[in-house]
C-alpha cells in the first residue's frame, strides 16, 4: 500500500511541475503564435493581389464559401478572393484564387496538395535562380509557372488544356495565342492534376463569382 | 536444375602428401570434393551466352522499329552495368566476376526496359543501380532477391516517371490501335482508356494486332515485337536454359483472364479472343515472361512451384493492368512475386521416400 | 577529456549510425539541410534540458514508474519547445511540421536517459546531452545533404548544378531507406576494417 501512494506520488508531483510550467509557456507564446497564423493567412491572400491593396475579410452564405476576401485599391474593389478544392490525382488540392468581377482571374497560389512528386507536385515548382556557388542571386518573388499561366483568363468560360508543351518555355507570342484561346498548358504526365485545377475553377470560382457580382450590383 | 561442377583454381585443394607421391610416378594428381558429383560440360557463361543469342532478335527489331538510338541505349546499359560489377569486385576485393557475362545479360535486360528516348545518362544510373544494389550488394550472381533489370527499371520509374513514360512512335509511324478521339503512346494506354471511358471497340483493336506481332509499336526497346521475342524465348526453352513451365503458365493466366473479361460479351466467339491476344502481345508480357521472370536466382526450384510463380504473375498482372492505376503492370507482378518465392519453395518442396510430411 | 566525449557522441557511438536510435524522424526529415540542422538542434535542446533533469531527480522517482517520469519529463520540454517555434519561428514549424512534437518519442531521448543520465552525475549527463545531440546532428546533416542534392539537386535550399535532373525518389521514403543504409553500411564497412587491422 505504501509503494502504491509512492508511486502514485512521484507520478502526480512530476505531472503537476510540468503541466504548471508548459501552462506558464504557453500564456507567455500565445499572442504571439495567433500573430504568427494570421500572418501566414494573411500572406496567403495577398499573394494572389498585386501589391498595395486593402484586403478585408468577410463572412459568405448561400452560394459562397464560409469565408472569402475582398481588395480595393484607393476604395475601388479589385476582386475577391476564395479558397478552392479540387479533386487531384492522389487527393484533394487546396488553392487560392482571386478574380475580377468580369471572371478574369487575377492569381492563384496552391496552399496544399498530395499529388505526386515530380509530376503533379510540379504545380508549385519554381524555377529558382539562386545558385549555392552565387546565393545573392537575385531576391525577387518568382511565381510558379503553372498558377502563373492562369492569370487573365476568364473563370466564366470554359479553359482549355494544352498538352504540346509547358508555360514556362513558350515564347510571348505563343503565351499570348493560349490566353486569347483560355487555354492554360498541362504538367507533362499530369493531365489529371492540371484538369483538376480547371474543373474546379469552372464549377466553383465561377459560380462564387457570379453571385457575388449579383451582390455587387445590388448594391 | 543443373549443377555446375568446375572448380576455379583458388578452390581447388593444395596438393597433399598422397597427390604429390602420385605425381612423382606419373599419376594423375587427384582431385578432392563432396558429394553432389555430376559433372557437366555447361559453365556460367555459356548460360549467359545463350541467353544473349536469344535477344539479339528483339535487339535488331528494337533498331529497326527506333533506330540506332536504341543500339546506343543498350551498349550504355551493358557498360554500366559490368563497369559497376568490376569496380564494386574490386573495392571489396573479391575475384572478380564479370567474366560471367551476367553483368551484360543484366546490361541488356536493364536497356529492354527503357524508353527508346531516355537519356543516356539516365540509363547508365538505372544500370548501375540494378548490378550495384540489386545484385552486388546481395551477394552476387544467385544472391539476388528480386530481378535486378527489373530493379533497375523500378528505380528509374520512381526517379524520372516522366521521362520514363515519354514512348516516342516508331521510325515508321507506329500505329497504336488509336480509336477516333484518343491518342496514347503506346497500346496499352490505348485499350486501358477504351475501356474506362466505355468506347471500347473490338474490332479498332483487332486492326492493331499485325502490328503488335511484328512490332510496330510504341513502348520501350524490348517490348515492340512479340516475334522477336518468340523466337528468343523458343531458343531459350529449347535449348533447356529456361523452364517452359513459367512461360506458360504466365502468359496462359494472362490470356484466361483477360478472356474473361474480354468486354465483348461473348466467350466462344472469334471476337472474345481479341482482347487477350490483344493484351498478350502488348506491353511487357512476352519480355517478362521469357526473359525476366525465368531468372534462375529468383524463380523457384521445383516444378510445382514455377507453375505457381507464372500464375501469381499472370493474376497480378491482369489486375494492375485491368483495375490498377497504371496501363502495365508486367514488372511490378514479377518484381511482387520475386519476393514470395522463398516462401514457394518452401511450401512445395517434394516430399522425400518414406519421409512424413511434418508442419513446414 | 571533452575531445574524447565529443569523438564518442560522434564517432564511436553516434546515435543514428552506431546506436541506430531516432531512425524514424531521421528517414523523415533528413530531406533537405535546413530541416536536418533544424531538428538536429531542437533534438540537441530536449536532450540536454531533459538529461539535466532527469539526472537531478533521479534520486528521488521510484523504479517502477521511472519510464513514464522520464517520458513526462521529455514531453514537458518538447511542448515548450514546440510553443516557442511555433511563436518565434514560424517557418521551421511549417517545414518540420508534426516532426518536432515526435522528438518525444525520439528513442535518443528515453535511451539516454535510461542508459545515461539515471545512472550519472548531473556533469556527465550534460556533457553526454550534448555530445550525442551533436552526433544526431552531425549524421542528420550527412544524410539531409545526400538526399538533398541528390532528390533535388540543392543544398540549402539553393540551387547546385545547372540543368541536371534530380533523382525525386531520393526525397521521398524510399530514398531515404537507401541513404540510412547505405551510409549505415560504409560505416560499418570502415569500423570492420580498422577492427581487422587492430
Amino acid at each position: 500500500m505504501g509503494e502504491i501512494i509512492k508511486l502514485t506520488a512521484a507520478l502526480v508531483v512530476i505531472s503537476m511541475v510540468i503541466g504548471l510550467a508548459v501552462a506558464v509557456t504557453n500564456n507567455k507564446t500565445k499572442d504571439r503564435i495567433k500573430e504568427q497564423q494570421l500572418h501566414i493567412q494573411q500572406s496567403a491572400v495577398e499573394a494572389v493581389f498585386p501589391s498595395g491593396v486593402a484586403i478585408s475579410e468577410h463572412e459568405g452564405d448561400g452560394g459562397l464559401p464560409y469565408k472569402y476576401w475582398s481588395a480595393s485599391d484607393n476604395g475601388e474593389l479589385i476582386g475577391y478572393a476564395f479558397k478552392i478544392t479540387g479533386q487531384g490525382y492522389a487527393g484533394d488540392i487546396l488553392f487560392m484564387i482571386s478574380a475580377d468581377t468580369a471572371g478574369k482571374i487575377l492569381g492563384m497560389t496552391v496552399l496544399e496538395h498530395n499529388e505526386t512528386p515530380g509530376l503533379g507536385s510540379r504545380v508549385t515548382e519554381v524555377a529558382s535562380n539562386k545558385y549555392i556557388w552565387y546565393p545573392v542571386g537575385s531576391s525577387e518573388k518568382v511565381k510558379p509557372w503553372f498558377t502563373e499561366q492562369f492569370e487573365g483568363l476568364s473563370c466564366f468560360k470554359p479553359i482549355g488544356i494544352d498538352k504540346s508543351g509547358e508555360w514556362h518555355k513558350f515564347d510571348a507570342q505563343r503565351r499570348a495565342q493560349l490566353q486569347s484561346r483560355n487555354t492554360v498548358t498541362a504538367i507533362t504526365g499530369s493531365t489529371i492534376t492540371t484538369a483538376a485545377f480547371t474543373k474546379s475553377i469552372e464549377r466553383k470560382a465561377a459560380v462564387y463569382v457570379a453571385s457575388l457580382k449579383e451582390k455587387y450590383l445590388e448594391k | 536444375m543443373i549443377t555446375l561442377n568446375t572448380l576455379t583454381d583458388s578452390e581447388k585443394p593444395a596438393i597433399t602428401a598422397q597427390t604429390a607421391a602420385a605425381k612423382e610416378v606419373n599419376l594423375p594428381p587427384l582431385h578432392m570434393s563432396s558429394s553432389p558429383h555430376v559433372r557437366s560440360a555447361i559453365t556460367v557463361p555459356m548460360i549467359m551466352l545463350f541467353a544473349i543469342i536469344a535477344m539479339v532478335p528483339s535487339l535488331a527489331a528494337s533498331v529497326v522499329f527506333f533506330g540506332v538510338n536504341a543500339l546506343i541505349l543498350t551498349a550504355a546499359c551493358v557498360g554500366a552495368a559490368v563497369g559497376t560489377e568490376w569496380i564494386i569486385n574490386k573495392a571489396l576485393k573479391k575475384e572478380q566476376s564479370i567474366g560471367d557475362l551476367s553483368a551484360v545479360v543484366t546490361g541488356i535486360l536493364v536497356a529492354f526496359n527503357l524508353p527508346p528516348s531516355l537519356p543516356v545518362w539516365m540509363a547508365v544510373i538505372g544500370s548501375v543501380f540494378a548490378i550495384g544494389v540489386a545484385k552486388m550488394v546481395f551477394g552476387g550472381l544467385g544472391a539476388n532477391f528480386i530481378n535486378p533489370a527489373l530493379a533497375g527499371r523500378a528505380f528509374l520509374m520512381a526517379n524520372y516517371p516522366a521521362e520514363m513514360t515519354n514512348f516516342p512512335a516508331t521510325v515508321f509511324g507506329s500505329i497504336n490501335a488509336l480509336p477516333d478521339g484518343i491518342s496514347s503512346a503506346t497500346p496499352l494506354e490505348a485499350i486501358k482508356t477504351a475501356f474506362s471511358q466505355g468506347s471500347f471497340q473490338v474490332s479498332e483493336f483487332a486492326n492493331a494486332l499485325p502490328q503488335l506481332f511484328f512490332g510496330n509499336v510504341g513502348g520501350t526497346i524490348g517490348e515492340t515485337s512479340a516475334l522477336a521475342l518468340l523466337i528468343g524465348g523458343i531458343f531459350l526453352i529449347a535449348g533447356r536454359i529456361i523452364d517452359f513451365r513459367i512461360p506458360l503458365t504466365y502468359i496462359g493466366t494472362v490470356f484466361f483472364l483477360f478472356w474473361i473479361a474480354n468486354g465483348t460479351g461473348t466467350y466462344f466467339t472469334l471476337e472474345s479472343i481479341i482482347t487477350p491476344v490483344f493484351h498478350v502481345l502488348a506491353g511487357g508480357l512476352m519480355l517478362g515472361a521469357f526473359f525476366m521472370a525465368t531468372d534462375m536466382a529468383t524463380s523457384p526450384i521445383t516444378p510445382k512451384g514455377r507453375i505457381i510463380f507464372g500464375i501469381g504473375c499472370g493474376v497480378l498482372t491482369f489486375l494492375i493492368r485491368k483495375y490498377g492505376g497504371y496501363p502495365e503492370g508486367v514488372s511490378y507482378s514479377i518484381l511482387l512475386m520475386n519476393l514470395v518465392v522463398p516462401l514457394i519453395d518452401r511450401c512445395t518442396r517434394p516430399t522425400i521416400y518414406g519421409e512424413v510430411r511434418g508442419r513446414g | 577529456m571533452l575531445k574524447e566525449e565529443v569523438k564518442r557522441g560522434v564517432i564511436t557511438e553516434n546515435p543514428i549510425l552506431i546506436l541506430a536510435l531516432g531512425l524514424c524522424p531521421s528517414l523523415a526529415v533528413s530531406t533537405s539541410v535546413t530541416n536536418g540542422l533544424g531538428m538536429g538542434l531542437a533534438t540537441m535542446f530536449v536532450l540536454v534540458c531533459s538529461n539535466i533533469i532527469i539526472s537531478i531527480i533521479k534520486g528521488w522517482v521510484p523504479d517502477k514508474v521511472r519510464i513514464p517520469c522520464f517520458i513526462m519529463v521529455s514531453a514537458a520540454f518538447v511542448s515548450i519547445l514546440h510553443l516557442f517555434i511555433k511563436a518565434y519561428m514560424p517557418l521551421l514549424d511549417q517545414r518540420l511540421g508534426i516532426f518536432i512534437p515526435l522528438i518525444t518519442v525520439n528513442c535518443i531521448i528515453l535511451g539516454r536517459a535510461e542508459a545515461f543520465a539515471s545512472k550519472n552525475s548531473l556533469s556527465r549527463s550534460f556533457t553526454d546531452g550534448i555530445v550525442m545531440g551533436l552526433g544526431f546532428t552531425v549524421s542528420l546533416l550527412i544524410l539531409s545533404a545526400i538526399r538533398e542534392f541528390l532528390g533535388s539537386n540543392k543544398l540549402f535550399d539553393l540551387m547546385v548544378i545547372p540543368k541536371f535532373q534530380p533523382l525525386t525518389a531520393f526525397a521521398l521514403a524510399p530514398g531515404g531507406f537507401f541513404t540510412i543504409a547505405f551510409v549505415m553500411g560504409v560505416v560499418s564497412f570502415l569500423r570492420s576494417r580498422k577492427e581487422a587491422r587492430a
